[in-house]
């Protein structure tokens, strides 16, 4: 490094002389540089009143917790506003939904069968063409033949039954029914009597 | 302190003291990130260690931490991110900007600098960001006009500061930058050129035209 260019970069540090921040060995250069150069001692001067003007500056800062709130608001954003379709669009959502899950159950259950009663059997024993056939539910206890003296009429058959909670089926001729029905009616023993449709 | 394990805004950001389980967990866990984050015995001393202190709890999500920071350095940065921009309006969002980066990246701080170090020169880029969205180009004056002052002798202290201040204000952004670290937060030149993350001769580069600029004014003020 030539003498000139030395120099220049000391001349490059007074800033920092002036503001304290240099080692040992450059503010050492720095001193002996201001001890023999006037030119030097005229910028250090005019460092000098550039320092004291620049720290001297009085700023006021603005209101501090009100631009935290702000700080904040923009840390926590609020969650965003749905749009206006959205609503009716998962209430529809949440309606399709309900009706495929009632779909699927009723599908479910179809799949798991009919479901018979005592007047809507799956299956039918074979019976006389011209007869109707009866559902009766009477005491425990009576078995087919009593049930039969207690129907009274010719041709009466007991297809079914009775069973041990007394269900049984018979079949009557079409031109006896109305009295056998009120007959067994009209009977103690008898709980329940229905035809059963074909 | 007053619940265990937490703290208020209003504490300094020393290692939490309690009883509690989360006070024992979050003391680990401060290990831990102070270990990360490298904090020697003799750099982690006064207002930096102070700072480390408040950036390691923030990393865990420490709101309180947060604020405690925000406030100690709200005037500081105020003051530079208003030297650096000009502009008022400008100045509050850029802090919050600022702010927002701390809040993210407290993690990523590495303490090979001064904390302060490392937030001024994220205020320092989101100033000049902020300052090229408002101005697309920027106003510089190259040449100083001249001051309609009265002679120096007549200049009170007060008036040739305030004659001198207008002019820094004149200089382009980066310049001011500059003078401002040196004059006012009284950086040196490595920290001056960390901050604007710049080379060392680029800040004395700065420095030097920014003098050239001023000394007709201050050359005018000093009577020589």
């Amino acid at each position: 490094m030539n003498t000139a260019s030395r120099k220049e970069d000391l001349y490059e540090l007074l800033p920092w002389y002036e503001n304290g921040t240099l080692d040992d060995a450059e503010n050492e250069a720095v001193r002996a540089l201001l001890a023999s150069d006037l030119d030097a001692n005229r910028h250090a001067r005019e460092l000098r009143v550039l320092h004291g003007a620049v720290a001297d500056e009085p700023i006021m800062a603005t209101n501090m917790a009100m631009n935290l709130r702000r700080l904040y608001a923009r840390l926590d954003p609020p969650a965003p506003r749905r749009p206006r379709w959205f609503m009716p669009l998962s209430l529809a959502a949440a309606a399709l939904l309900m009706v495929a899950a009632g779909l699927g159950l009723f599908r479910a259950g179809e799949r798991a069968g009919r479901f018979h009663t005592l007047t809507t059997p799956a299956q039918l024993p074979a019976a006389p063409a011209d007869s109707v056939l009866y559902r009766v539910n009477v005491v425990a206890g009576v078995d087919a033949e009593q049930l039969e003296q207690l129907v009274g009429v010719p041709g009466v058959r007991v297809l079914q039954g009775p069973s041990e909670y007394g269900v049984a089926l018979i079949a009557v001729p079409r031109a006896a029914g109305a009295s056998v029905e009120s007959r067994l009616r009209a009977d103690p023993r008898l709980r329940f009597v229905a035809v059963v449709p074909r | 302190m007053g619940i265990a394990g937490f703290r208020s805004a209003s504490e300094p950001c020393g290692p939490l003291r309690g009883h509690s389980v989360r006070a024992v967990v979050l003391r680990r866990i401060m290990k831990l990130q102070r270990d990360r984050f490298q904090v020697k015995e003799s750099a982690g001393s006064g207002d930096d260690g102070e700072d480390i202190a408040c950036l390691s709890q923030i990393a865990l999500g420490d709101r309180a931490a947060f604020e405690r920071l925000y406030r100690r350095y709200y005037d500081r940065l105020f003051r530079f991110v208003l030297r650096v921009t000009g502009r008022m309006n400008l100045v509050e969002d850029v802090i919050n900007d600022t702010m927002i980066v701390i809040w993210r990246k407290a993690g990523d701080y590495r303490a090979a600098a001064r904390a302060s170090t490392w937030i001024f020169g994220i205020a320092y880029r989101k100033g000049l960001k902020a300052l090229s969205r408002e101005l697309r180009a920027p106003e510089v004056m190259d040449e100083l006009p001249e001051l309609e002052q009265p002679p120096s002798d007549a200049l009170d202290r007060e008036g040739l500061h305030s004659a001198i201040r207008q002019a820094v204000m004149r200089l382009p952004p980066e310049h001011r930058a500059v003078v401002d670290l040196t004059f006012f937060f009284n950086r040196s030149y490595e920290e001056a050129a960390q901050i604007l993350d710049v080379p060392v001769g680029t800040v004395k580069s700065r420095m030097f035209h920014a003098r050239a600029k001023l000394r007709p004014l201050l050359t005018q003020l000093l009577g020589d």
